[in-house]
């Protein structure tokens, strides 16, 4: 007999702030764009880039644990913990919500709103002429940058157990930790679920709207507006200053902080290593199969991407529901289940995890690739170097980019990790909830660090072997 | 605060002999422009290289973008005007109908016809129901125009680079079309070209820029006829530069010229066995053509723009004197 789904707590306060951080989001990130730092020449654009970006890639575990005794002190006001939890998602989401801005950038260019304005209306008249303009034109992307922001918010966990604000992701994985079976978690997880499939649905829909009339694309978008207004530009690089610095730099900060008067210490733990070594084997092979899986999708016909969409959505949802989802697979099935205490249901979940944002980044590759000059190296016969620098890089770093993502679990690797193949973060994540200490700091900084020193080698490797080939 | 203003002229000035006045004009390294008038009256084009800063200036004038430093006058009599930017700057969501139809505005309703019958000058008929988006270039630059003559009174129509991206074959129809409504509206124009041909056909008064700096504003005969330099006359066309040294080694007939500009209609070249230059490479370019010219007795040589063009007797070998014509 089916049964309704439980209530659970939390639901509705959670929905409420994750639609507040993604309007929130939504407005930044159109400043941010309408400043036009991102599309500066120069250094100026790296630096912006960077500012974005940082946040989003400084994982939970290093924000939650950095704002941890802030969050601790505001205990007895709940408000304003809960306020330092959407702050910290916002500068976490708020690069989401930019690219899917740029991603489906507005028809309407600067000199047709422009020309809208020298209209002989009255001013009413041309503010509404202007704004429907730019609502016609602006196609689905904000709405689309609205539901990615909610779904991830909505979804999140890591960093409101950290922080110690309730909502259902946080209360459905004590559950679980506290004995619930995980189909019974997943049953618990239903109304959220339903929510999510009801943002999701909506998106696809309006994605599948806009493919099909395909008249949203921008036309003649050459010699633009060289610059935003000067206002417009300080107020988005204060948005991404504020972003960088609570989501990323202070965190940073924090921990090398604290960490140095550990280092010494860490002899007295050798298993750290070999679990470092457990996580970055996990990410790179997460890593490899979802780039794969997104580029074989991404290349072929439409429908084969739609196929992709379909099969990232439910990764949408967040990383706890899709956890409890891969567990349950494993556990219910009698053929999966002799996999069950196999590295297979924790690759798998990573995997599945890191297909929306590899979708995503293949996307972008592809939208920025340099087909005409890669063409034109090939018939040149160019050496490997040129065709490294035009295309190599990006993709090398794309994947670098996924490897960060899945090294930085924790969910996945919470409730899917194989015995004796502990991934590094399980026991970080444990030791966080007691505080902070100098050694566990030391922990910390080392088990970041180390993605960074795979990317330099990576790098190195990758540069002087296409070097070496174009010198033959 | 920021070194730039508009001034507004006071509604009831006395008519003015400008539509714009630039003064001190900074906008970042793009252009610099001490004083510059855009005159009333008058067609105005404006003229450069790529890059030399035309689209920035007539992005001042309409308000586009502001000046670092400077000030931009419009006067009233510039009121109200419209502008076609260089990427045609079309709404998305509108059909060519509907463009010119919200141009028109309620006020000055014209019927579904009229509208299509502006359309149809512009080979746009059959696009009617069509978007920017499924529109080609050609079309695009089509509509943009087609929208700026929908606008109702418009004093001034400030165009860049209009009509560029059509064919050359059909865009003598479409400045004809244009000619007419601003004639019959009294509308001046102001608009940016790279074509010679278009600037002596349509304007009177050309401005020219130069590495984003202002090097000529004067009449377009002036800048035809008596450019200061090569480099302004090359705008208008193909040029002989004769300073008078040139002129004295090089001209048979030894004709005291005003000017070092001698235009190709102004040279005849004339195959005589007994002519001191010989052919050594011709060109032909339909309205002109181009022979290149060697002295045997300095081992000079040098190009020179001629008319008629079809000069059976000249061909690489043969021997030809210079003659410039009154």
């Amino acid at each position: 007999m089916p049964t309704a789904p439980l209530p659970i707590p939390s639901l509705w306060p959670t929905a409420g702030r994750a639609l507040l951080v993604a309007l929130v989001s939504l407005g930044a990130a159109r400043c941010i764009i309408q400043a036009r730092l991102l599309e500066a020449n120069g250094g100026r654009r790296q630096v912006a880039w960077i500012c974005l970006l940082a946040p989003f890639f400084a994982p939970a575990l290093l924000v939650g644990y950095a704002f941890a005794p802030l969050a601790q002190m505001l205990v007895r006001a709940p408000t304003a913990q809960t306020a330092l939890y959407a702050w910290l998602l916002w500068t976490r989401l708020l690069p989401v919500a930019v690219i899917a801005l740029l991603l489906a950038p507005s028809a309407l260019t600067p000199q047709g709103e422009h020309c809208a304005h020298l209209l002989p209306h009255r001013a009413a008249q041309k503010r509404i002429v202007a704004w429907r303009l730019r609502w016609r034109a602006a196609g689905p992307a904000p709405f689309v940058a609205l539901a990615s922001v909610f779904l991830l918010a909505f979804g999140e966990f890591e960093l409101a157990s950290l922080v110690g604000v309730k909502t259902w992701t946080v209360a459905i994985f004590n559950a679980q930790a506290g004995g619930l079976a995980p189909g019974a978690a997943l049953r618990l997880a239903a109304a959220p679920a339903l929510l999510q499939a009801a943002a999701l649905g909506s998106v696809l829909g309006l994605l599948a709207l806009q493919s099909k009339s395909n008249e949203r694309r921008p036309i003649l978008h050459q010699a633009e507006k060289p610059s935003g207004k000067k206002s417009a530009r300080l107020s988005a690089w204060l948005l991404l200053g504020a972003s960088a610095i609570i989501g990323a730099a202070l965190p940073v900060a924090l921990l090398a902080f604290g960490a140095w008067r550990g280092l010494a210490r860490l002899t007295e733990h050798p298993a750290l290593a070999q679990e470092i070594a457990t996580s970055a084997g996990f990410a790179a092979l997460a890593a490899c199969c979802a780039g794969w899986l997104a580029a074989a999708f991404w290349q072929r016909r439409a429908r084969c991407r739609w196929c992709g969409f379909v099969l990232a959505a439910p990764a949408m949802g967040g990383t706890l529901l899709l956890a409890l989802g891969v567990l349950t697979l494993f556990q219910a099935t009698l053929t999966l289940g002799q996999l069950y205490d196999s590295p297979l249901p924790l690759l798998l979940a990573l995997t599945w995890m890191l297909l929306p944002p590899a979708l995503l980044f293949t996307a972008l590759r592809q939208a920025t690739r340099p087909a005409e000059a890669l063409h034109v190296a090939q018939l040149a016969g160019s050496p490997p170097a040129l065709f490294w620098q035009l295309e190599g890089r990006t993709r090398a770093g794309v994947v670098f980019a996924l490897f960060c993502l899945a090294y930085f679990d924790l969910t996945c690797s919470s409730l899917l990790a194989p015995t004796g193949l502990p991934p590094v973060f399980v026991r970080l994540y444990n030791l966080a909830h007691y505080g902070h200490s100098a050694v566990l700091s030391a922990m910390l900084l080392l088990a970041y660090l180390a993605p960074g020193c795979v990317g330099l080698l990576g790098a190195f490797v990758c540069q002087h072997v296409a070097l070496l080939r174009s010198d033959r | 605060m920021s070194p730039y203003s508009v001034r507004i002229v006071e509604k009831n000035a006395p008519p003015s002999a400008w539509l714009w006045r630039l003064q001190e004009i900074r906008l970042g390294d793009r252009l610099r422009i001490p004083a510059l008038d855009f005159p009333a009256d008058q067609v105005t084009a404006v003229l450069g290289h790529s890059g030399a800063g035309k689209t920035s200036l007539l992005n001042l004038l309409v308000g586009f973008e502001k000046p670092d430093a400077g000030t931009v006058t419009p006067h009233p009599r510039a009121q109200p005007f419209f502008w076609v930017p260089q990427n045609a700057g079309l709404w998305p969501h509108l059909t060519a109908r509907e463009h010119l139809r919200l141009v028109r505005g309620k006020a000055h309703a014209e019927c579904d016809a009229a509208l299509d019958a502006r359309l149809a000058a512009f080979d746009l008929a059959e696009r009617a129901r069509a978007r920017p988006a499924t529109l080609s270039s050609g079309e695009c630059a089509r509509l943009a125009v087609a929208r700026a003559l929908a606008f109702p009174n418009a004093a001034v129509l400030v165009m860049d680079e209009p009509l560029a991206h059509v064919d050359s074959a059909r865009s003598g129809s479409y400045w004809r079309t244009m000619r007419g409504h601003l004639q019959a509206q009294g509308t001046a124009l102001i608009f940016s070209t790279h074509s010679p041909e278009i600037v002596l056909a349509e304007a009177t008064h050309a401005v020219c820029l130069q590495a984003s700096r202002l090097r000529f504003a004067g009449d377009v005969p002036t800048l035809y006829q008596s450019a200061p330099d090569e480099e302004l006359a090359n705008f208008l066309g193909p040029v002989n530069w004769l300073p008078a040294a040139e002129a004295a080694r090089w001209l048979s007939n030894q004709p005291t010229l005003e000017t070092p500009c001698v235009r190709p209609e102004k040279i005849s070249l004339e195959v005589a066995d007994d002519a001191r230059f010989v052919v050594t490479a011709t060109r032909f370019f339909g309205s002109h053509a181009e022979a290149e010219l060697h002295d045997p007795a300095t081992g000079e040589t040098r190009r020179f723009f001629h008319r008629p063009a079809n000069n059976a007797g000249l061909r690489p070998g043969s021997r030809v004197r210079i003659q410039c014509l009154r």
